[in-house]
């Protein structure tokens, strides 16, 4: 267990020290775009800056710390240590040297063409192998997840697998699909042009690629917080979830609509038809299904927490509140 | 049922936005070859602007390179149906009027095309709203609606261009 504890602790460390740096990355670009003075006012900065904030918030600190939750979660809800901890520690060491040659690249001025890469702009081929060496890497810990919930399944049949390793396992499915639309356009069309195999870039076609993962980065930092939402904040409440399957069915129901979610980036695009935008945009719109069931299912958690501390009437559990919340505090912190 | 009114009208808000807006982005799917689209043909130099059509329409053709949009400054008539044809000559660029339906990313490859009309004359300012390279922020383009009747008594070349030659 203690090898588990250091391999998401390890995960953890890598996305808070390069969340703090991308922070403030952040307020000097808000300066730079205010009336207020900014320390360093250099176009060539600025875009390098904003590469920066964005490689660490949206690929980084991402997957660090939905790894670092991923191993966290397989130790705590299977109980028992993890699977393949050897292939996690060469999955963090090839993500890790992937992060340090994009960020060293963008900080050389070389890479200026923000994380959403925008081809046909160009930048060093040394900042596509640093991404593709992350996200790539990330997926020895999606192949991981899988493992230890089917191993765990194996040694336990007929038993449910706990919501929160079930949860986490459809998080890692999503980000492989996710993250194939980056990696097949790193691979096929950005990586080949940076190193001179090719000459021309098919604009359109890396933008349609991207629009897979595009939007899907957000739910890849979103999902942990779900599963804390579904599997910590009922019981630090003092209650229970309302509804496992409700749990189940939102993790299911966003790893389908989660695929094509992206595309409604590229409805201003003149390389895709109406017809296609318009059945796009309706699937878009799915994800708000497994959002609302979420608000219900957690406010209903709590709801029973609230019920329980004596709450009454019709607004009973929601009205005493404060109370509610203040036990909330107290049981959060010796959780 | 809560949750069924909840889709409902957020379906609804999008669909009476989209529709009272006219918002009709670019989807043409349209293809032009981007090397060679100065040496002749739809884009070619002398074809860039605004042009009347036999029907009173006005068609506006537009390249966008980095840093600018060729012709600089185009000037169209107000409460005309004007055709905005756009394509770019390098990188993706963003074609943004504030305060009208016009919103469409310019594809290198791709001829985007958007349809307005012009109800008040002005000046309306035109930022590069996608990011093109380190000159991104300084890209800037105008268009010029004037009433319509001034629009027909100016000559050829002040018809179809307004920036200082």
């Amino acid at each position: 267990m203690q090898n588990s504890r250091s391999l998401a602790l390890c995960h953890y460390w890598v996305a808070f020290a390069t969340f703090l740096p991308a922070v403030l990355l952040g307020a000097w670009q808000m300066l730079m775009r205010s009336p207020l003075p900014a320390p360093l006012d250099d176009p060539d900065a600025y875009y390098a800056s904003v590469t920066l904030h964005g490689t660490v918030m949206a690929y980084v600190v991402t997957t660090f710390f939905a790894m670092g939750f991923g191993y966290a979660i397989t130790a705590t809800s299977l109980g028992r240590p993890i699977r393949g901890a050897a292939a996690a520690w060469i999955g963090f060491v090839i993500c890790l040297v992937g992060t340090l040659m994009a960020a060293a690249t963008v900080l050389a001025g070389k890479a200026s063409v923000l994380y959403t890469f925008y081809p046909p702009l160009l930048a060093s081929a040394w900042y596509y192998l640093g991404a593709f060496l992350l996200i790539g890497g990330s997926m020895i810990w999606v192949v991981l997840m899988v493992v230890n919930m089917t191993a765990w399944k194996r040694d336990n049949p007929g038993r449910p697998v706990p919501l929160a390793m079930f949860a986490i396992t459809a998080t890692a499915l999503l980000w492989a699909w996710a993250a194939s639309g980056v990696l097949i356009e790193l691979a096929g069309i950005l990586l080949p042009r940076a190193f001179g195999w090719s000459d021309l870039i098919d604009a359109a076609l890396g933008r349609t690629l991207f629009s897979v993962t595009l939007h899907s980065i957000v739910y890849f930092w979103l999902m942990p917080a779900y599963i804390a939402f579904y599997t910590l904040v009922a019981e630090a409440a003092g209650g229970r979830l309302y509804s496992d399957t409700m749990g189940r069915l939102t993790f299911i129901m966003f790893l389908i609509f989660s695929l094509p979610v992206g595309m409604h980036h590229l409805l201003a695009d003149p390389e895709h038809g109406s017809g296609f935008k318009f059945v796009q945009s309706f699937l878009t719109f799915l994800v708000a299904l497994p959002t609302l069931l979420t608000v219900f299912t957690i406010s209903a958690s709590l709801e029973i927490a609230g019920r329980h501390r004596g709450g009454r009437g019709l607004l009973g559990g929601s009205g005493r509140c404060r109370g509610t919340s203040r036990w909330c505090w107290r049981s959060a912190c010796r959780w | 049922m809560i949750m069924a009114a909840m889709l409902v009208l957020m379906m609804a808000v999008i669909v009476i936005t989209g529709v009272a807006g006219a918002l009709h982005p670019s989807s043409n799917v349209e293809v032009v070859e981007p090397l060679t689209l100065l040496l002749g043909g739809e884009f070619a130099e002398s074809n860039l602007g605004t042009a009347i059509e036999p029907d009173g329409s006005a068609t506006v053709r537009l390249i966008g390179e980095q840093y600018d949009f060729v012709p600089h400054c185009v000037r169209v008539p107000a409460e005309t149906p004007v055709k905005f044809r756009l394509t770019s000559a390098d990188v993706v660029h963003g074609f943004l009027l504030p305060d009208t339906n016009v919103n469409t990313m310019v594809v290198p490859g791709f001829v985007a095309e958007v349809r307005t009309s012009f109800v008040q004359p002005g000046e309306y300012e035109m930022p590069c709203h996608e990011f093109c390279g380190l000159g991104h922020h300084a890209m800037w383009t105008r268009v010029s609606v004037v009433p319509k009747d001034q629009f027909a008594g100016r000559g050829p070349l002040e018809r179809t261009r307004c920036a200082k030659q």
